[in-house]
């Protein structure tokens, strides 16, 4: 049940079967032979058919589908509800009549290739998902009259088929992150060159087997983690081979498509405080020396146990690549570092 | 006047203030809670007493316990230990069979709920913007000054310190450590717009990429004959380690920020001359570019760099009036 097509058929499904519930709910006061309860159905079987029909497409052919004809389908809803004489429900028809005809520009232009369009859909959908929450609340609290289960559950059917909507527009093949996602990926990209962090440090015993390797005849090569506050930790690999030393600075946890740094490395000069990498063509980089693992003040620690809640807004996905990269390793520094 | 000294202690004070304020915050909710409780539990549930006052004890024991003094934790904890406080509080209010209660209601429960949103937020170390941080706690604050004028309008010139007014007060100084909490530099700076910003200035200084780059003269002069040769020993930072011969840093500024301009001569007295600009002087330096300059010339009040490359970087010489210095001392060096 976890592929695309499934989830597209599904959604059909309960599209329809919402529409035929809402059919069969609105028949109930006004007769089901009635033109209030069979004009919607009608636009809901035709919908319930062409999205079966863009089933043979893709995700986005298959939303824009459903997302037009339950545009169509608030559109002659809310024309019904703003003739009639009850206050909720002449608001409520308002606000549908206003949601409509725009879910109907929204869809046909995500069919057209518009693909931004999907957001403008979902958020269509949460309006009207708000303002059938705040009819009931309101209605359970004030209408004398309301109540009755069919009056919810004309609501709830409507709900099931917004979210349906909803849901499908989430799916990842479609989904359009939003600006602030944007925003906060560049910023993480960017944060990757590691430009403004200064807090970047390994331990005194790495940095001595670096330098052991350094001065060694034999080939080798030295992994440690490089530890920051302010960053996701990074792994320096030190390589040498044939004489020649090359220094690798990759990111931990994420997939990026290049290592952070590849530097030849001429010399390096490890101090009281610093461990300074020189290359040629005058460039170097530094990193701050400790003895050991410095706490981050930033977290909490209570009976001797760091709460960290950074790791908690890590996605599900990141989250295992992030276990399966550093399985096997010791956070404190003392476990990562091996020489051949 | 000197008065550095004097400075010095203030912000001393200032810092420790800063940095016991959550002890403050953590043993103010556990003995509010428990008033409170002692005092609901004369007109209210026992469930609902329990409820309102548990999370804030238990979440004021967690703040005292925490040895880092973390501001994230303890603003994000008292964040939602407020917050839910208030929902219980408020949750009943929608309930009311009364429309304009209902509204009211809503928009409190909303505020709570946001409150809350804002807590989860600052626990993860990733804040919101600020100023509706402080303009939905300003909202709380209102509400609670409101109550006070509408007790003293209703007191008819008797006024007595109660009970409901001491909740009030108290109330009253947490809802405004809370907004003096979020207003600290790293609650501040850990927004997603300040952290892009801060990500941003580091390149841009970085890769000299921004407007108006500046020396100021003494350091325009000392780049100058560091190239030449002509070294200032007070300024050197690096001497003979590894390839470097001299390394000397210099202050810089573009527009609005500065930062660290890293000149290293390589390879003996006569060896070349590198450039690096980095965001920051001191700790860690990664992701530096290098440039190795072929000429420095002076031209008017602008220093001009030729790079190896072929490539051209300008730095403006600033005049002293563009710098914050005593203003005597800029006076007479004007005249």
């Amino acid at each position: 049940m976890t592929s695309r097509f499934s989830k597209a058929l599904v959604s059909v499904v309960l599209i329809f079967l919402g529409g035929y519930g809402l059919y069969l709910l609105d028949g109930h006061t006004g007769g089901l032979l009635s033109v209030e309860a069979l004009v919607p159905l009608a636009v809901v079987i035709i919908g319930f058919v062409s999205s079966l029909y863009s089933l043979r497409g893709g995700m986005r052919d298959v939303l824009s589908s459903e997302a037009f004809f339950l545009g169509v389908y608030l559109l002659i809803r809310g024309l019904i509800s703003v003739f009639n004489m009850d206050l909720i429900a002449f608001i409520d028809g308002l606000v549908i009549l206003l949601v409509g005809p725009l879910m109907i520009v929204f869809a046909s232009s995500l069919w057209a290739g518009y693909d931004h369009n999907n957001i403008r859909i979902r958020y269509s959908c949460l309006a009207i998902l708000a303002l059938i929450f705040i009819q009931i609340l309101l209605g359970s609290l004030f209408a004398e009259d309301f109540g009755t289960i069919y009056d919810l559950m004309s609501d709830c059917m409507l709900a099931v088929m917004l979210l349906t909507i909803v849901v499908m527009s989430m799916d990842r093949s479609i989904s359009q992150e939003s600006l602030t996602q944007s925003i906060r990926e560049s910023t993480e990209s960017l944060a990757v060159h590691m430009f403004s962090v200064d807090d970047a440090y390994i331990l005194r015993n790495g940095s001595q087997q670096i330098l052991d390797l350094m001065d060694s005849e034999k080939d080798g090569q030295v992994r440690l983690n490089i530890l920051s506050s302010q960053m996701r930790d990074r792994i320096l690999l030190l390589t040498k081979q044939d004489g020649q030393v090359r220094m690798d600075i990759h990111v931990t946890g994420y997939v990026h498509a290049n290592p952070l740094y590849t530097r030849d490395v001429r010399q390096i000069v490890v101090d009281d405080r610093y461990m300074t990498v020189y290359s040629e063509d005058g460039r170097w980089f530094r990193l701050l020396v400790f003895e050991n693992v410095q706490e981050d003040f930033s977290k909490a620690k209570i009976l001797g146990h760091v709460i960290d809640f950074h790791s908690y807004r890590r996605s599900y996905h990141q989250f295992r690549l992030l276990k399966k990269n550093t399985r096997g390793q010791d956070r404190t520094g003392e476990g990562e570092q091996r020489s051949a | 006047m000197q008065d550095g000294r004097i400075r010095g202690k203030y912000k001393g004070i200032l810092d420790m203030l800063m940095s016991n304020i959550s002890y403050a915050m953590g043993v103010i909710m556990i003995f509010y809670a428990l008033f409170s409780a002692a005092v609901d539990m004369k007109s209210k549930d026992m469930v609902d007493v329990v409820l309102i006052n548990i999370v804030p004890i238990v979440f004021g024991i967690l703040i005292i316990m925490d040895r880092h003094r973390s501001l994230f934790f303890t603003v994000g904890l008292y964040a939602v230990a407020i917050g839910f406080s208030r929902f219980v509080q408020y949750v009943p209010l929608v309930l009311t069979k009364e429309p304009f209660s209902t509204i009211i209601g809503l928009v409190l429960v909303y505020m709570a709920v946001n409150l809350m949103y804002h807590g989860v937020r600052f626990l993860r170390g990733n804040s919101r913007a600020i100023t509706w941080v402080i303009v939905g706690t300003m909202f709380f604050i209102l509400l609670e000054v409101a109550l006070i004028v509408a007790y003293v309008v209703g007191s008819e010139g008797e006024i007595t310190l109660n009970a409901d007014i001491a909740d009030i007060i108290v109330k009253l100084f947490m809802l405004l450590t809370y907004i003096a909490l979020v207003s600290s530099a790293p609650v501040r700076k850990s927004t997603n717009l300040e952290r892009l910003n801060s990500e941003l200035i580091a390149f841009r200084l970085n890769t000299g990429t921004g407007f108006d780059f500046s020396l100021d003269t003494d350091s325009a002069k000392a780049l100058a004959d560091f190239f030449r040769g002509d070294v200032d020993e007070s300024r050197v930072t690096v001497r003979d380690q590894g390839p470097v011969y001299r390394g000397i840093t210099l202050p810089f500024r573009d527009k609005y920020e500065s930062g660290t301009l890293f000149l290293q001569r390589w390879e003996g007295p006569e060896g070349p001359v590198y450039l690096s600009l980095c965001e920051h002087e001191e700790g860690s330096v990664l992701g530096i570019d290098t440039r190795r300059i072929e000429e420095v010339t002076e031209s008017g009040n602008l220093v001009i760099l030729r790079y190896s490359d072929s490539k051209t970087g300008i730095f403006r010489v600033r005049g002293l009036k563009e710098d914050d210095r005593p203003l005597f001392t800029d006076s007479e060096g004007a005249a």
